[in-house]
């Protein structure tokens, strides 16, 4: 069977998520990978700024136009035939308040777009103030964060953040409808009506610049002295803390930042995608994927990070279209087929490549761990007692 | 030091930025016409009229009317399009977007057999006409995760497929919304039912009528039954939601001093305990006070866990439950012994939208039975009948033209006659109204227990008709 | 309505499920240092060994029968123990001697359970194939959805209480005494807590570590296997079944504190009390204050993931840390 593709439309999808889950698993990156917080609940900074976005943007512009402009969206209600009937005057004040009730977000919906194709440049204004708080908010949550995980260590750590994740995004998100409009979610207004008909090309586009210059600042802080200090906490707390570093401040600086990237990224998806449900911020889509992402590319290399995105998104969509095909071949519904392999991917890269395809730069400095390593080599013969000494449960 | 790995992302980079700057190119090759259309707007409106009427001696009695009133606005507007492509020839592609592993898989299996066998028939059919084009259904799956429902959405536009039936929840609609109505692809919910996705003028249609309209005929069969308050247990998604707030909605309005008192739970959840013991109390408390109690369980295949679990309070046995579409005509409730028994017992009666028992329903019915090895949802005949109409408006329009094919879709469907039943569309691109069958649990003979279709809700009349016997 | 005696019944069941998922759990994390996220999902295979012995013996026919249990029980602890053990000799073991961080573990983990969970939905596939294909019109019923079906209709009851209300608790006192025993009493025990609490030592004692590691790593899928056997009386059989259980497990697990099996069981029928009894009496107050009907129940999970977060912030090594003699004399319960 032929398969015709239009790859422009293939591209530009290819271009948004590998956009998208660059900056998403890059904060990962800085966090995991540079400074080992192992944090499990990833998709719960994605959806904060989602959250902000739908929630907090949706009542602040609304507010902000039917204060400057209430002739106007009075006019363009009064003429709206479906509207009109549903909204008048007396409501122009409370205007941000439909946001609460699925219906009145579905008539403000269509008031604002209408709105803000006259006005694009005052969207695009509000567009980048939503932007700001959406990533301010996100670095707050993670100065939030911050303080547990200061005293919790690895995988207490990693399932308290897991827990607090599922608790806001798939419990508080999903059922209670003044955040995000509960099951159903709520949309949100055309803010960038300058793109036109063009505005998911548009918003892709922003992504890939939001993208690259995430990149760019990853690898500056990874290369500055920041960066030396972060991996020295992360293999060894107790000499980095000797050496008189502030590992407490290293550690939440870390988070704060890829907090507010994360947040960046759940703004731009929420933009892109014109609607929010918490749903879409699922633990698997944003927090096991980007993992399996970082593990495959590169553990604390930036470089690799962005090719772990590349391959796991390019090989999907391949699966995706090479799927149809195999159906008469496997004796099974070859739908598990993409769940099954990327289990299997996952563990082989782990057990062949730990490192991932590329792996973390050797710091220009005397590594530790391989004098540490080439002693134990020497030393000890028992291979148990190698690793139960590398585990730190005997000493030589 | 530019080290290695650097050069590797930035060649990742450029390509990322090179594909983007290329589509740009590209699509400023393609030729854009401007089509000027006359479109009508239809908003109908539900009226209703109270006549009482003085009959015989004293005896009053009051009769409702609901009339559809139909305002048409006719609005000029300007749509951009593509060039129109060369006519239909060869595999002419519908995408069809399901939920075939998650919480939904059982819908999604059904749907997926019911799209197949619809491409079987319409290719027989346009086969017997000598068409030059068979129609082929590309099936993907969204996991009911709206972030994968956008990669596969993807997937399917890449392949230049401008036709999707699905996805299912109103969730993954509103993650497609945005996409399909900046791309002009028809989208074709079978299954999503938020009141707050009709919207005009958008490039989602939804085949199954939404919560407005169930929600009064499940009112209508409670209040048919005389029952002053209502217990409900329901799902806490979109679904169940939209569906209570109408049926309350509507049972107030009918029983103007009833009470209707609702239980929430969690889909994902896995032991019903505590819901049914507090909907216990409820009844309890209710029936104390002298009222009857009737209990509106809106939930999906879970009802086998509620019965088996609420089959171990007697009072819950003493009242009459009321279901939804979510529960009609489910096989695993009469084939487990203790859920059927229950059932029975409590005389669970549900709506569902008929479906109207035509020869054509019964034929497809068959056959899709025979896939499944179990009877098929409604859903599953709404997929079918959606992938009809959007072949019968592909042949009209004669070209692969998804703004064209909008435009007509809904007359369409009006000319089609479907396995469920006409097929009205209102100007929100959903379905306007539907007759709602009645089905019940029956013992038939001991220990065995079926489905019987005992009535129908007329939904122009707003009134139940029992088949008797 | 002081007290529900059948939300109790019910809650039981349910919460000795939790228990004992929440202690095995608890198991694995001693021997390994790694949190297993595919050990729900243990108890899902379980559950599908249910599945198997209804069909195989033909219960399906006779209805509600204790062969349910008989046939059931054994074969779950064996199938899972061994799919437990697999896990952890293909890749936990490999992995750890490579070094890998527990990060990496805990994916890996998260990667087993998706291909478990495949492989699930695959043999469901497989096996309502077979069902169907019957000429057995019982058998066809068996399954009616896809991957899916009921099977606390074949549990027996004694008077008047489904077995599992009372099978459930039994088994988990019976599991954690006997672990107590084992553990305290036996040889095999001894060299057990010896090679766990400091594994050099007892290497140079002669014992064999590695081996000791299996067994726990067997035993404690066995029990979730069992688990599963109890699980599958109380809720829906699903390929996913595990996934809807999992918060709750770990929630038990780190309530008690990750390093003690009793608490570990004890954590576990707390958050199930938690989640029925909890959210049941929370509504039943707010209710009260507030003169209108209260529903919490869709914000089950909010109970369980708070506990999580509540106690990794108060009390992070659960339970299992506070000095409960000094609590209770603090409130004069003791001197």
């Amino acid at each position: 069977m032929p398969i015709e593709l239009d790859i422009g439309t293939l591209a530009q999808s290819l271009a948004y998520f590998i956009a998208a889950y660059t900056i998403v698993t890059l904060s990962l990156n800085l966090e995991a990978g540079f400074t080992g917080i192992p944090n499990f609940g990833k998709h719960l900074f994605v959806a904060a700024g989602a959250f902000v976005v739908a929630s907090i943007g949706n009542r602040l512009s609304a507010y902000i136009v039917s204060v400057l402009y209430k002739d106007e969206i009075l006019k363009l209600i009064q003429e709206d035939p479906l509207l009109s009937k549903r909204i008048t005057e007396a409501d122009i004040g409370s205007l941000w308040s439909m946001y609460a009730d699925p219906l009145g977000n579905r008539d403000l919906d269509r008031i604002m777009d209408k709105f803000f194709a006259q006005h694009p440049e005052l969207g695009i204004l509000l567009f980048i103030l939503i932007l700001i708080l959406a990533v301010a908010i996100g670095g707050l949550l993670g100065l939030l964060i911050s303080y547990p995980a200061l005293r919790l260590r690895g995988e207490y750590l990693a399932i308290l953040l897991l827990a607090a994740a599922e608790m806001v995004v798939m419990a508080i998100g999903y059922y209670w409808k003044p955040l995000v409009g509960g099951t159903t979610g709520l949309f949100l207004p055309r803010y960038l009506a300058v793109f036109g008909q063009k505005v998911i090309l548009g918003v892709t586009v922003l992504l890939i610049l939001a993208a690259v210059a995430m990149y760019l600042y990853a690898q500056r802080i990874a290369n500055s002295p920041a960066g030396r200090m972060m991996r020295a906490v992360r293999d060894d707390e107790l000499a980095a803390a000797s050496l008189g570093k502030d590992i407490a401040k290293v550690r939440r600086d870390v988070i704060i930042i890829s907090s507010a990237m994360a947040a960046l990224a759940g703004a731009l998806i929420a933009i892109h995608t014109g609607s929010v449900v918490s749903t879409h911020y699922q633990r698997f889509s944003w927090t096991f994927i980007p993992w399996a992402m970082m593990i495959v590319g590169g553990v604390a290399n930036n470089s690799g990070v962005v090719v772990g995105v590349a391959i796991i998104m390019i090989l999907q969509k391949f699966v995706d279209i090479v799927k149809p095909m195999l159906a008469p071949v496997v004796p099974f519904d070859p739908v598990w087929l993409y769940q099954i392999g990327l289990g299997l991917v996952i563990i082989l890269m782990l057990y062949m490549r730990p490192q991932g395809i590329i792996p973390e730069k050797p710091s220009r400095t005397v590594n530790f761990e391989e004098i540490f390593e080439d002693v134990l080599e020497d030393k000890v013969e028992d291979e148990q007692a190698k690793k139960m000494i590398r585990e730190g449960r005997a000493t030589p | 030091m530019a080290g290695q790995s650097t050069l590797y992302a930035m060649a990742v980079v450029a390509l990322i930025i090179g594909i983007a700057i290329g589509y740009f190119a590209g699509a400023g090759n393609v030729t854009t016409t401007t089509v000027t259309q006359t479109q009508v707007q239809t908003e109908t409106q539900i009226q209703t009229v109270t006549t009482t009427v003085v009959a015989g001696e004293g005896e009053v009695v009051t009769v409702t009317k609901t009339l559809p009133v139909t305002t048409t606005v006719t609005q000029t507007q300007t749509v951009q399009g593509q060039a129109p492509a060369a006519g239909l020839s060869g595999e002419v592609k519908i995408g069809v977007l399901l939920p075939l592993t998650g919480d939904l898989a059982s819908y999604g299996e059904a749907a997926r057999a019911a799209a197949l066998l619809a491409e079987q028939d319409i290719n027989a059919w346009l086969q017997a006409a000598g068409a030059p084009f068979t129609v082929k259904m590309v099936i993907e799956d969204t996991q009911t995760d709206p972030t994968v429902a956008q990669q596969k959405f993807d997937t399917l536009a890449a392949q230049g497929i401008k036709f999707m039936l699905g996805p299912m929840t109103s969730a993954e609609v509103s993650a497609l919304k945005e996409r399909a109505d900046t791309q002009q692809i028809l989208l074709i919910s079978p299954s999503s039912t938020a009141p707050q996705l009709a919207i005009p003028d958008d490039f989602v249609f939804r085949f199954c009528p939404t919560d407005l309209i169930q929600g009064p005929a499940i009112a209508k069969v409670m209040q048919a039954d005389g029952v002053e308050v209502v217990v409900a247990l329901v799902r806490a998604d979109d679904w169940g939601r939209g569906l209570i707030e109408s049926s309350k909605e509507a049972f107030l309005e009918m029983v103007p001093n009833g009470v209707v008192e609702v239980i929430e739970y969690d889909p994902k959840n896995p032991n019903f305990a505590q819901q049914v013991a507090q909907l216990n109390d409820l009844v309890t408390k209710y029936m104390g006070e002298g009222k009857k109690v009737g209990v509106l369980l809106i939930s999906f295949n879970e009802a086998v866990q509620v019965f088996q679990q609420a089959d171990q309070y007697d009072t819950l046995k003493q009242v009459r439950w009321y279901g939804s579409d979510g529960t009609a005509l489910l096989s695993e409730i009469v084939n487990d012994p203790v859920a059927g028994k229950f059932a029975a017992q409590v005389k669970f009666i549900n709506p569902i939208f008929a479906a109207a028992k035509s020869n054509k329903y019964e034929d497809v019915n068959k056959r899709l039975t025979e896939e499944l090895g179990r009877v098929p949802d409604t859903y599953a005949f709404a997929v079918y009948d959606a992938a009809w109409v959007v072949t019968l408006a592909l042949m009209a329009v004669g070209d692969y033209d998804s703004v064209k094919v909008k435009e007509i879709l809904p007359t369409t469907a009006r000319i089609f006659y479907g396995t469920t039943g006409e097929i009205v569309l209102n100007e929100a691109g959903d379905r306007a109204f539907a007759d709602y069958a009645l089905w019940e649990v029956v013992e038939t003979s001991p220990g065995q227990y079926e489905w019987v279709n005992v009535g129908m809700y007329k939904y122009a009349s707003n009134s139940i008709e029992w088949y008797t016997g | 309505m002081v007290l529900n005696v059948q939300l109790f019944l019910d809650t039981m069941a349910y919460a000795s499920v939790l228990g004992l998922l929440s202690m095995s759990l608890t198991l694995t994390y001693i021997v390994s240092r790694v949190p297993n996220f595919a050990h729900a999902t243990f108890a899902a295979i379980g559950s599908y060994m249910v599945l198997i012995v209804v069909w195989l013996l033909g219960i399906y026919k006779t209805g509600p029968s204790w062969g349910v249990y008989y046939a059931s029980l054994p074969l779950s602890f064996i199938v899972v123990g061994a799919v437990a053990l697999l896990q952890y000799l293909i890749v936990l073991r490999p992995l750890a001697k490579k070094g890998i961080s527990i990060d990496g573990l805990m994916i890996a983990t998260l990667g087993i359970d998706i291909i478990l969970v495949g492989l699930l939905n695959i043999s469901a596939d497989f096996l309502e194939e077979i069902f169907q294909q019957s000429p057995d019109k019982d058998l066809r019923k068996l399954v009616t959805y896809p991957r899916s079906g009921y099977l606390s209709s074949y549990e027996p009851t004694i008077m008047g209480v489904t077995a599992s209300s009372i099978l459930g608790p039994l088994l988990l006192v019976v599991s954690t005494v006997g672990f107590y025993l084992f553990l305290t009493r036996t040889k095999f025990g001894t060299a057990m807590r010896a090679a766990i609490e400091n594994p050099q030592l007892a290497e140079t004692l002669g014992i064999n570590v590695n081996l000791v590691y299996s067994i726990s790593w067997f035993i404690a899928g066995g029990l979730a296997g069992i688990a599963g056997v109890i699980m599958v009386m109380t809720t829906k059989l699903n390929p996913t079944m595990g996934w809807l259980l999992i918060v709750s497990v770990f929630a038990g697990s780190i309530v008690g504190g990750l390093g003690s099996l009793f608490w570990g069981a004890v954590g576990g029928l707390l958050i199930g009390f938690l989640e029925q009894f909890g959210v049941y009496y929370t509504q039943i107050i707010l209710g009260a204050l507030t003169g209108e009907t209260v529903s919490l129940g869709n914000y089950r999970q909010v109970f369980s993931l708070g506990a999580i977060v509540v106690m990794l912030l108060v009390a992070p090594q659960g339970l299992a840390s506070l000095n409960w003699g000094k609590i209770l004399s603090r409130l004069g319960l003791r001197r």
